[in-house]
């Protein structure tokens, strides 16, 4: 928008020059006036402005604003001559007057010592500055896109008399401008300038007209634009440059300067200008091409989090905020997002209360910063922290939050996912940390949804992964900062130092977030800052070998009831991002009419009859359903062909049914016959076939679900692996959601004892074939979830044969499969209330 | 019958989808001497497999192994996934039955009569020879989707295979838009069809005087019911909607092959309950037939689309027939 008014702008002061221009040559021939107070552009020796003469005590000032003043290239529009002009010279008003010709000018009382300085102000410049328009000049460390700018057409100009101007006053800005011209094709959140001498290049300034440059004399050593414009955000282009001005301090930047573009995708570029020097009223342009830096797939350094104090540098640091309040946990929270912040506040003073509510049940829990804040929406948009999950007792400083520092609970941050990750890829996640003083408890560090932590550091120092301090659980590796490893400062106002910690993670993907929390659920003092957070790509990551057969298993709820009405398009889309050569779906019939839990009529359900359209749409020319004997069949899927050998749905035994039915499909790669066994499990707590809610709850009272898996399980088995029919098959994969947990994550379940009726069936599996629990094997002492919760209850089983052949297995955690409610219907998941597992084998 | 009988060869064991393999039962066919006919209503130019280059359908028609096909709506319409009209160049049927057809082993193709978005197309492992290609005549003898008479040569005998599609819709061809109510309360559409058949047998099989000791089959969609089942539809004896099939079996030396081959059975040839596609013989090709059978299998099922485009299906939304004719001496 600004560069748009500015292409406008520069064409139309273009016009004035030229317009003046054939003004003076049609007046030129008046010997007798006075002055021509914009004159050429080129003048002539001997032809420069007239000196000032003092006629009758008087001397007259012809008035103009530098063309190049700093402000232009902010957008703000040449300034207009009017009554509302406030002129003072030497400190006393004067009344804007205009000749015969037009030209603008007043009469000023002749100094003795023959200077003159003149400020031009009007009735809202006040807000710039203190007890004159020389005094206390607030230079904004914190900017807003559009807003500043508008706001600081009111902004004091200055002019002095010289010998070069003569009889013209002309005016122009107290301060510099860093024009930072960027094209590109991202959305920019924010543009930060730092002094990297660590000097003050913002805050309150004087303006010292015999030396015409302007003193900081308190500030702090960086400005930021905000550029998140009520979530619109400012669009590159990348055919014409957009300028991003941010008014600074003038002076000499001997160390240089670093600017920080963030984009609202959470993505960055750093550019550091070489040693440079700011003019006042001029602006100095650094162009860039805004490319952020490609293995930088999450950034956020809170350069958009500006209140508060400097917690970080103690007592003598500067920090404002937009009133004087001193926020505590509950208060501050009303302040609007794009407030303006000049008052000074002490360092231990955060900018803002609890980002979200202090109930983490009822108010924050499954929700994200977007959809569940205590400040002000404005404030979640500005940060570019909406798409976060928790800001959980997080507080605003200077540049950086604390987390559970407010009181004695303990918080809870954790990003947005790191989208920008393309497939399963290795990282590096560093961000700084410090415990607020008299911590005591220890930072607990989660990579949620996608990776596993390998190894980390602590300032550069590696740290030995141990049972107590990392490990993986449910739905995240984990790593416990141990306080007493680092520095904890001795009081709140103390100059702190940060602590950088590395996590180098392996399978991230699109899913992976970062989280942090106390790790003591106790009263205590959990508190600890976070700033520069950074997840770098550091490889290409696992890639299949091209002989490897990859299966896919996942129990799609309710027949991908969730990607249905967008004609499942997603879940194609994601089906091939991994390409998988087989696939074993559980649920996968259609039950339920599009966003709703209304039972769809029969001739309108469109899987499983449809699985072999929707399979070809993801690659797969062969697919089969096995025993259906409700509306949770389980289908294959193959780029191979397919021989379905059983279908089961009754058992043995009357009356006593394989709930879900279950099979044998035998999937003909190139000769090689794998047979997979597939089944889910019934999944009720009491017994299949019991009625009424009193008998269902004696029923599960006597654990009578748990038998009937049980059940279901010896006869699945005895007809398939174990029945003699099929001894000559060598490669076997049995796989399902089985609705029971196994005796091989008691060290994470803790019932006491392995005969627990709730592992009756693995139990039975694990005694009485040789088949391998993939995931358990593979990751031994890791506890890996298969659901949105913490229950791992779909497994992938192999034969040693096949087993001895897998080149890659895991639960799949990305983006699109972590579970979300169901705006729809709260009881389903979207897209799933499970997660998938796939598994590589090398079949040479 | 109660059971049908698969015949089956070991290629197509190998390929075809499981439950056909499981519900049929296997045999194998003698080689050589016997003709296998597929026909198919594959709406739309079989939309469903534009969107993985044909590769389900090519392997289900190899699986089949047939001899002869006959292909209804074998014309591309549509963009692949959407009910958009794709532009005319894009389509790649008819044009390219060629190609598709070596696919699964056939090196000839022929094209009957085309007037509009619904030709029918033969293939085969033999050369085929055009007799006429029928569009009717205006203004009152239009054949709306064509006609096609052409024959094969098999064990020097000459095959006449006769491919129509008539007149879908309730009301008459060529009724403006406010007149079709009307139409419809006067039975215009079967009206039609009944032309429309009349006009195709009196151009081909009727032609021949000696037809009725020939060997002749006639196949197709014809959007109607047959007499043959009313027992399970109870229409009234004259309804409109039985006059197509009447006229064939009143008039004509043919013989209606699933009806005939099973008389106290009702197969559908749609996703609903209708009988609307036909395989008709004359007598003596009818005696050589092994065996007859709509297939409703695992994929040939019609599954309605999952966007609920228009009134598209998948695969299509008729199910095929397979002969199986023994033609030793």
């Amino acid at each position: 928008m600004i560069s748009n008014l500015l292409q406008s702008l520069k064409i139309s002061s273009y016009a004035v020059v030229l317009f003046s221009v054939a003004l003076c040559a049609a007046c030129s021939s008046g010997g007798d006036d006075i002055d021509e107070p914009d004159g050429p552009d080129q003048p002539k020796p001997g032809d420069q402005y007239e000196d000032i003469q003092v006629v009758d005590g008087k001397v007259r000032f012809y008035l103009s604003e530098a063309e190049d003043a700093a402000r232009r290239t902010m957008g703000i529009p040449v300034h207009k001559w009017s009554g509302a002009d406030v002129l003072t010279v030497n400190g006393k008003s004067y009344a804007v007057a205009t000749d015969d010709k037009g030209n603008k000018y007043i009469e000023v009382s002749a100094s003795s010592s023959g200077s003159y300085t003149a400020t031009l102000t009007s009735e809202k410049s006040a807000q710039w500055h203190g007890s004159s328009a020389y005094a206390d000049l607030k230079i904004p460390y914190s900017q807003f896109w559009s807003k500043t700018a508008s706001a600081m057409q009111s902004y004091p100009m200055f002019a002095s008399y010289t010998k070069e101007t003569g009889n013209k006053l002309v005016f122009n800005d107290c301060f510099a401008v860093l024009d930072v011209v960027l094209t590109g094709s991202a959305k920019i959140a924010s543009v930060k300038v730092e002094n990297l001498a660590g000097k003050a290049l913002a805050g309150f300034a004087n303006y010292v007209p015999s030396r015409g440059t302007t003193s900081i004399t308190k500030g702090v050593d960086f400005a930021v634009l905000n550029c998140t414009d009520n979530g619109q955000y400012v669009a590159l282009k990348s055919s014409s440059p957009t300028h991003f001005s941010l008014p600074v301090a003038p002076g000499t930047y001997s160390e240089g300067l670093r600017i920080t573009v963030c984009d609202a995708d959470h993505r960055a570029m750093v550019h550091t200008v070489p040693a440079a020097q700011l003019v006042a009223g001029k602006a100095l342009a650094v162009e860039l091409k805004y490319a952020p830096e490609s293995d930088l797939v999450f950034y956020e350094s809170f350069d958009n989090f500006v209140w508060g104090g400097d917690i970080m540098g103690g007592l003598s640091s500067v920090g404002f905020a937009p009133d004087a309040t001193k926020v505590v946990w509950n208060t501050g929270i009303d302040r609007d997002g794009y407030a303006d912040a000049y008052t000074e506040v002490a360092c231990d003073v955060p900018g803002t209360g609890f980002v979200q509510s202090n109930d983490w049940t009822n108010d924050v829990s499954g929700k994200t910063v977007a959809t569940s804040h205590v400040v002000p929406d404005s404030w979640a948009v500005s940060r570019n922290v909406g798409d976060w999950s928790y800001m959980f007792r997080v507080q605003e400083y200077q540049g950086c939050v604390v987390v559970g520092a407010g009181n004695t609970a303990r918080g809870i941050m954790q990003t947005c996912s790191f989208s920008n990750i393309e497939g399963l890829r290795p990282v590096k996640i560093s961000f700084d940390y410090c415990p607020q003083s008299g911590a005591t408890d220890n930072m607990l560090v989660q990579v949620l949804n996608g990776g596993f932590i390998e190894s980390v550091t602590l300032n550069g120092a590696p740290v030995e992964l141990t049972a107590a301090n990392s490990g993986y659980k449910a739905n995240g590796a984990q790593y416990v900062a141990d306080r007493n490893a680092v520095k904890i400062p001795t009081s709140d106002t103390a100059e702190k130092t940060w602590n950088r910690v590395e996590l180098t993670v392996k399978n991230a993907t699109d899913g992976t977030t970062l989280y942090w929390a106390g790790n003591d659920v106790n009263s205590g003092k959990h508190g600890f800052y976070i700033d520069n957070i950074e997840v770098r790509t550091t490889g290409k990551g696992y890639e299949r070998d091209k002989n490897t057969l990859r299966v896919l298993y996942w129990n799609i709820q309710n027949g991908m009831w969730a990607d249905q009405a967008n004609n499942y398009d997603n879940f194609v889309k994601w089906v091939k991002s991994y390409d998988p050569d087989v696939c074993v779906w559980c649920e996968s019939a259609t039950i339920y009419k599009d966003n709703t839990n209304t039972s769809q009529t029969a001739s309108l359900r469109f899987l499983p009859d449809g699985w072999s359209s929707l399979a070809a749409r993801y690659g797969h020319a062969y697919a089969a359903v096995g025993g259906k004997r409700d509306n949770y069949p389980q289908t294959v899927t193959s780029k191979y062909p397919i021989e379905t050998l059983l279908k089961i749905t009754d058992s043995d035994v009357a009356g006593k049914p394989v709930s879900h039915g279950a099979g044998i499909q035998q999937v003909n790669v190139d000769g090689k016959l794998i047979n997979i066994v597939t089944l889910h499990m019934w999944p009720q707590a009491y017994a299949f076939g019991v009625s009424g809610s009193a008998n269902q709850a004696a029923s599960a009272e006597k654990k009578e679900g748990d038998y009937y898996r049980e059940f279901e399980m010896k006869y699945i088995l005895r007809e398939t692996i174990n029945n003699s029919k099929y001894a000559a098959q060598q490669d076997w994969l049995m796989m399902g959601d089985f609705n029971s947990r196994s005796r091989l994550d008691e060290w994470y379940y803790n019932y006491g004892n392995t005969n627990d009726t709730r592992y009756l069936v693995h139990n039975h599996i694990l005694d009485n074939c040789d088949m391998v629990d993939i995931i358990a094997n593979r990751y031994p002492g890791s506890f890996i979830t298969s659901t949105y919760g913490s229950s791992r209850i779909d497994f992938m089983y192999a034969s040693p044969s096949m087993y001895a052949k897998i080149a890659n297995a895991m639960v799949v955690m990305d983006k699109w499969t972590t579970a979300k409610q169901s705006t729809y219907v709260p009881s389903f998941y979207d897209p799933s209330d499970h997660r998938p597992i796939l598994t590589d084998f090398n079949l040479k | 019958m109660k059971k049908i009988k698969l015949v089956f060869s070991l290629a197509a064991a190998a390929v075809v989808l499981t439950s056909l393999a499981l519900t049929l039962q296997s045999a194998k066919r003698p080689k050589n001497d016997t003709l296998r006919l597929l026909y198919w209503n594959i709406q739309n130019g079989m939309w469903d497999g534009q969107e993985d280059n044909y590769d389900r359908f090519v392997g289900w028609v190899k699986a089949q192994n047939p001899d002869v096909c006959v292909w209804c709506e074998a014309k591309s319409i549509y963009k692949t996934g959407t009910g958009d009209k794709a532009a005319p160049e894009a389509n790649y049927l008819p044009d390219h039955w060629g190609e598709l057809a070596a696919r699964y082993g056939h090196k000839y193709w022929y094209k009957g009569g085309q007037r509009d978005n619904y030709p029918q197309v033969i293939t085969s492992r033999y050369p085929i020879e055009n007799v006429a290609r029928i569009i009717g005549e205006k203004p009152d003898s239009v054949v709306s989707h064509g006609a096609g008479w052409a024959y094969i040569e098999k064990n020097g005998r000459r095959i006449n295979i006769v491919t129509l599609h008539t007149w879908p819709q309730a009301y008459a061809f060529n009724v403006a838009q406010e007149d079709r109510d009307r139409s419809r309360r006067e039975n215009g559409g079967d009206r039609y069809r009944r032309m429309e058949i009349e006009y195709i047998c009196r151009h081909t099989i009727l032609t021949e005087p000696d037809a009725a000791n020939q060997l002749w089959m006639m196949m197709g969609d014809f959007n109607s019911r047959s007499v043959k089942d009313n027992w399970v539809y109870k229409f009234p004896e004259d309804d409109p909607r039985l006059w197509v099939s009447r006229y064939v079996l009143e008039n004509t030396p043919y013989v209606d092959v699933i009806a005939e081959r099973n008389p106290n059975n009702f197969y559908t040839s749609t996703g609903g309950k209708s009988r609307i596609d036909f395989v008709y013989c004359t007598r003596p090709l009818y005696d050589r037939i092994t065996d007859a059978r709509i297939i409703d299998d695992a994929y040939t099922r019609p599954v309605r689309d999952a966007k609920k485009i228009s009134n598209f299906y998948h695969p299509s939304d008729h199910l095929p027939i397979i002969v199986d004719f023994d033609l030793t001496e």
